[in-house]
C-alpha cells in the first residue's frame, strides 16, 4: 500500500500555488490504477513524489508502512519501477541485451537465472530479434518496450507509467495491455498516469483524476 | 556594479594570460586577489558557484597533494630521518596550479554575472561575427546542460535499483561508461536538435541581423578597462 498523509507539494519558483494541497489518498499495490487529468495540473510530479525524486512541503508518503523519505533511491527503485514519458533518459548500454542485465553485472549478481528472465522478458517485449542492437537507434515505441523489459527485471511490487502509450502502435498497446494483465494476475499492481482515456478505462481498476490542487477518484470497477 | 561585458571581459583575458606567464607564488597570489575584486566587484554569486565546484575543489587538492609528494627538485623543506616529503619546488608547483585554477574559476564567475545576450552583443561590437559569437555562447550554455544530465543520469541510474554506493571497486570504471554513455549522446542530441530548429528558423538566412540594443561604454567601464591595463603594464614591467 501507498499512503499518503496530508502531502502538500509546490514547486520552489511557486511556492504560493502548490500542486498538491492537503491530500490523503491510499493507492492499492494490487490493482491498475489510472490518472488522468488535463495539462499542468501536475500529474507527472503526482509520479515523481511517489518515487521520492520530490519531497513533500508538507505531509508524509508511506510505502508498505515506511516513509519514502527514510529510504534510499535504488531501494524505492528496487520496490517501483518508473517509466519516464521520454524513455531515453532511461538508456544506458549500447545493446539491448546488456540494457537488462548491466545492473545485474555491476552488482556482480548476473546469474543464469537473471539470463534466462532477460531472454524471457526480451521475448514477451518481442525485442528478442535485434538483442545486440544499439538501444539509440530503435524507435520510440520500442525504446518504451525496452525500458519496461529493463524495469520487469527487478521484479518490482509496482509500476509507474508515465505516458506509456504516446508513440506507441496498435501492437505495442497490445503487448503493454498483456503486461497489465499479466501484472494483475499476479497482485502486482500499477500506476497509469495518462490522456489516453480510453486505454484506462480498459485496463485500469480504479481511475483518479486530477485537477489544480486536486486528486479524487472518479470511477472504480467493482 | 554593472559593467559592460566589455569592462569583464579585458581585465579577464589580461588575468588570465598573466597567470600563465607568471610563475610565482607570490604573483599568482596577487592575481587571485585582483581577480577576486573584480568578482567581488561585478556581485558575482561565489558561494553558490564554490558550492557548485565543491568536488572539482576536491581534485585541486588532490593534485596539490600529488605535486607536494611527487615533485622531488628543489630544496628539501620536511624531511622524515634522511627521506625528503616535500621540497620547495613541490610546494610551489602545487600552489601554483592552486592559484591558476581559482584565478581562471574566479574569470569564469566574473564573465557568468552578464547576461548572454549581453554578451553576443558585445562581442558583436567588438566586431566579432554574429555566429561566431552565438556559437561562442550556445557552447557555453551547454556546461550547465551537462552538468544537469549528469544528476538526471544518476538519479535513472538509481531508480534501476543500482546502489551506486556498493558497487565493487573492480565494476567502477565499468560503472562510469554507464553514467557517461547517455550523458554524451543526450547533449549531442540536444545540440543536433538545437542546430535543425535554428535552420528551421532560418538562422543565417542572408540578412544582416540588427539589435535594439546598443551597449554603450559608461565611465566606469573605462576606468576598469584602463586600470587593468595599466596593472598588466606594471606586470609584465616588474
Amino acid at each position: 500500500m501507498i499512503q499518503l498523509q496530508n502531502v502538500t507539494f509546490a514547486y520552489p519558483s511557486h511556492i504560493q500555488q502548490p500542486v498538491l494541497s492537503h491530500l490523503s489518498l491510499n493507492l492499492r499495490l494490487d490493482i491498475c490504477t489510472g490518472l488522468i487529468g488535463r495539462n499542468g495540473t501536475g500529474k507527472t510530479t503526482f509520479g515523481l513524489l511517489l518515487m521520492g525524486l520530490l519531497q513533500p512541503v508538507d505531509g508524509n508518503i508511506y510505502l508498505n508502512g515506511k516513509n519514502l523519505k527514510d529510504s534510499p533511491l535504488h531501494q524505492i527503485g528496487s520496490q517501483i519501477g518508473y517509466l519516464f514519458q521520454n524513455p531515453r533518459q532511461q538508456l544506458f548500454a549500447d545493446t539491448i541485451i546488456d540494457e537488462l542485465l548491466f545492473p545485474f553485472t555491476l552488482q556482480q549478481t548476473d546469474s543464469c537465472e537473471v539470463r534466462k528472465r532477460a531472454d524471457r522478458l526480451l521475448t514477451l517485449f518481442q525485442l528478442d530479434q535485434n538483442r545486440n542492437t544499439n538501444p539509440l537507434s530503435l524507435s520510440t515505441g520500442e525504446q518504451k518496450r525496452l525500458v519496461l523489459a529493463a524495469l520487469m527485471m527487478n521484479d518490482p511490487d509496482y509500476l509507474i507509467l508515465d505516458e506509456p502509450t504516446n508513440g506507441l502502435d496498435q501492437e505495442s498497446r497490445g503487448i503493454l495491455g498483456n503486461l497489465i494483465t499479466e501484472r494483475i494476475m499476479m497482485e502486482k499492481g500499477l500506476l497509469l498516469i495518462s490522456h489516453d482515456q480510453p486505454f484506462v478505462n480498459q485496463h485500469c481498476h480504479s481511475v483518479l483524476s486530477m485537477n489544480e490542487k486536486n486528486v479524487r477518484e472518479v470511477a472504480c470497477a467493482t | 556594479m554593472q559593467l559592460d561585458p566589455r569592462a569583464k571581459m579585458l581585465p579577464v583575458c589580461l588575468m588570465t594570460s598573466l597567470a600563465i606567464i607568471r610563475n610565482s607564488t607570490f604573483e599568482l597570489f596577487v592575481i587571485l586577489i585582483l581577480a577576486l575584486s573584480l568578482a567581488f566587484l561585478v556581485r558575482a554569486s561565489l558561494a553558490k558557484v564554490f558550492f557548485k565546484l565543491r568536488h572539482l575543489l576536491s581534485t585541486f587538492l588532490g593534485i596539490f597533494i600529488v605535486q607536494l609528494i611527487f615533485n622531488r627538485s628543489g630544496e628539501a623543506l620536511l624531511t622524515a630521518g634522511n627521506r625528503v616529503i616535500v621540497t620547495d619546488s613541490g610546494l610551489e608547483n602545487g600552489l601554483g596550479f592552486v592559484l591558476r585554477m581559482m584565478i581562471i574559476l574566479l574569470c569564469g564567475t566574473v564573465l557568468a554575472t552578464s547576461s548572454s545576450q549581453d554578451t553576443v552583443n558585445s562581442l558583436v561590437q567588438l566586431k566579432l561575427p554574429y555566429t561566431l559569437a552565438f556559437m561562442v555562447i550556445t557552447a557555453i550554455s551547454f556546461i550547465p546542460l551537462m552538468g544537469r544530465e549528469v544528476s538526471h543520469t544518476l538519479v535513472s541510474l538509481q531508480l534501476r535499483g543500482i546502489n551506486l554506493k556498493k558497487i565493487p571497486a573492480r565494476q567502477k570504471v565499468r560503472a562510469f561508461t554507464y553514467l557517461f554513455f547517455p550523458v554524451i549522446m543526450q547533449t549531442l542530441d540536444k545540440a543536433q536538435e538545437l542546430s535543425i530548429a535554428l535552420d528551421l528558423r532560418g538562422f543565417r538566412s542572408g540578412f544582416k541581423r540588427t539589435s535594439r540594443i546598443k551597449l554603450r561604454l559608461r565611465y566606469t567601464d573605462w576606468l576598469v578597462m584602463a586600470l587593468s591595463v595599466l596593472l598588466f603594464i606594471m606586470a609584465l614591467w616588474v
